[in-house]
């Protein structure tokens, strides 16, 4: 029956059978989709609103992600040597609500999945191996020496530099061009950060979540803190101090500007009262001079146990990379 | 007014932009086949900058694929050292999961980037250097030791970057398996099995960097896994 009708209708044009009812509405669809894909993309999704309306650009909505946890009643709280590497490791640890003041976390989801995502790291030997990394070198040692010659190749030579750059062919020339920039503008006072608090701070956190995982005994771990812990102290005077250095580093490793700049500032702006809170932040309790026990170089016991290390590195690049090395030389040394 | 009334009857040119559609939807989805199938990956170009936080181990949403065959299991596993240390996957000859999103892809252009093979000409230049790598040890004055020591460290090297070829569109997985298992066929006169092959790689890197192997050693320990693609020691068959 069909048929027969759309034979019998077979001498009028297609247009005028397909009918006026289809073509508006489609169209009017297509332009709003349009429309709706080109307001979305512009404004980067939500303009910084989450789902429930939160506005992520301000440090107050981070509030309730940075109420510390306590397993001691802050109160009557007495700071003992284990406190201090656990208050370094707090920067990270205040985001996942477990006590700060504990040497494990409770909730092993978060440390096993950050370590994997984040870090690759799904075993003890990679742990040991990153750790040794992060603590010998890290971002550190490229990034101060980057900041330092571009410093040296004077700001005339910087602005040439810009100009001539151009469009950036890959993603890493990208994130290089835009420290570059900030370099030249001395962003966030970027020639004088340390970097080493950046890369100390994550070790803490790598070990915390490697024992807490059992992929580091104890000894291992509290020994590996008061390594790093030691060299904090002697880089930074105070909480307040590494905690600045930290942020304005991260922010140089990050990258970003536009809105992803502006919540992460806002949430590390949180994050930094949350830990110097006078009643409840670990920094407030946690006296910065206080001494730290020597480092037994149990890390470096372990990578050799382990056959991580074979031979000593060519070259140490930092202080700490310094004092690693000659631990393994005289471990290697004992061992042949 | 019905704008569609100006397109008239059935034309030539109608037919014709209609069959171009048809066309276009075909080859549309036999490349979605070919991804699918592993056989071609994702590509390297328009990938979207970053925002935020990138992970750098995106695997533990990827669903694990038993590879049956034997002989794809002993061309993938070749690569396992540089695949491990770049997060990407074992068992796919594109080293992504099809269809996979951004993040994925720009991993992908990060490892191709270091390796300085992002664009197609690089990648060709790199794969010939590499097979008269290859070739040299077979024609060169070198002893036995030094070819053993030698080659799977080439060999690992040139998987890994006919893999990158396959995930960047340069070549298919079936010319990619085609030109590895040549490349890989002296190995077994050399090396007994993957614990074998795994010294020797270690060896060879230890050479190039003194003292710079830790994330390797670490690596190949999860390759030796239960789970890890070296975990049945002898060469799959």
């Amino acid at each position: 029956m069909v048929v027969s009708v759309a034979l019998a209708q077979a001498d009028e044009p297609l247009g005028e059978r397909i009918g006026p009812f289809i073509f508006w509405p489609l169209l009017a669809f297509f332009v709003a989709l349009a429309a709706w894909a080109l307001v979305r993309r512009h404004r980067g999704g939500t303009g910084g609103r989450g789902e429930n309306g939160v506005d992520w650009t301000l440090p107050e909505s981070y509030a309730d992600h940075h109420r510390v946890a306590w397993s001691d009643d802050p109160a009557t709280f007495t700071p003992e040597s284990r406190h201090w590497p656990l208050a370094v490791a707090a920067i990270f640890g205040i985001c996942t609500g477990d006590p700060w003041d504990r040497l494990t976390f409770r909730d092993l989801d978060n440390p096993r999945d950050g370590l994997r995502e984040a870090w690759g790291i799904t075993s003890r030997p990679q742990l040991l191996s990153r750790l040794h990394w992060i603590l010998r070198e890290g971002h550190r040692v490229d990034f101060a020496g980057e900041v330092e010659s571009w410093i040296a190749f004077g700001d005339d030579a910087l602005d040439d530099l810009l100009a001539g750059a151009g469009r950036p062919p890959s993603e890493g020339d990208r994130e290089q061009l835009w420290r570059l920039r900030q370099v030249r503008a001395n962003a966030r006072g970027i020639r004088e950060v340390r970097f080493e608090a950046w890369d100390l701070v994550r070790a803490a956190m790598l070990t915390r979540a490697g024992l807490s995982l059992g992929w580091l005994s104890e000894p291992e771990a509290i020994d590996t803190l008061n390594l790093l812990s030691a060299e904090l102290q002697r880089h930074y005077t105070g909480w307040e101090e590494m905690g600045e250095h930290f942020l304005r580093a991260r922010w140089y490793w990050g990258g970003n500007s536009g809105l992803a700049s502006l919540q992460e500032d806002a949430h590390d702006a949180s994050r930094q009262a949350a830990l110097l809170d006078p009643e409840r932040g670990p920094w407030a309790q946690v006296p910065w001079r206080r001494p730290i026990p020597h480092s037994r170089g149990l890390l470096v016991d372990a990578m050799v146990a382990e056959d991580l290390t074979v031979q000593t590195p060519i070259t140490s690049p930092t202080p700490l990379a310094e004092v690693i090395d000659e631990v393994t030389i005289a471990r290697l040394a004992d061992r042949s | 007014m019905n704008p569609l009334r100006y397109l008239g009857e059935w034309s030539p040119g109608l037919i014709g932009v209609f069959a171009l559609c048809i066309a276009i939807l075909l080859a549309h989805g036999w490349f979605r086949l070919r991804e699918r199938r592993g056989d071609w990956g994702p590509s390297l170009a328009r990938i979207a900058p970053a925002a935020g936080y990138a992970p750098a181990d995106l695997r533990a949403d990827a669903a694990s694929t038993p590879v049956r065959d034997g002989t794809d299991r002993l061309l993938l596993g070749l690569a396992a050292p540089f695949v491990e240390a770049a997060g990407l996957l074992h068992d796919r000859w594109s080293l992504v999961p099809a269809f996979c999103g951004e993040d994925w892809r720009r991993r992908l252009a990060a490892v191709a980037e270091q390796r300085g093979v992002v664009r197609a000409r690089d990648w060709k230049a790199s794969a010939a250097a590499l097979e008269q790598a290859l070739h040299g040890l077979d024609t060169g004055d070198l002893d036995d030791a030094e070819r053993a020591l030698l080659r799977p460290w080439l060999v690992a090297n040139y998987a890994m970057l006919l893999r990158l070829g396959v995930a960047a569109r340069h070549m298919t997985g079936r010319r990619a398996r085609e030109r590895l298992a040549r490349a890989a066929l002296p190995l077994r006169a050399h090396h007994a099995d993957w614990l074998s092959f795994g010294d020797a790689f270690i060896a060879a890197a230890e050479r190039i960097q003194p003292g710079g192997t830790t994330d390797l050693r670490a690596d190949l320990r999860r390759l030796y896994a239960p789970d890890g693609p070296w975990a049945e020691t002898a060469w799959p068959t």
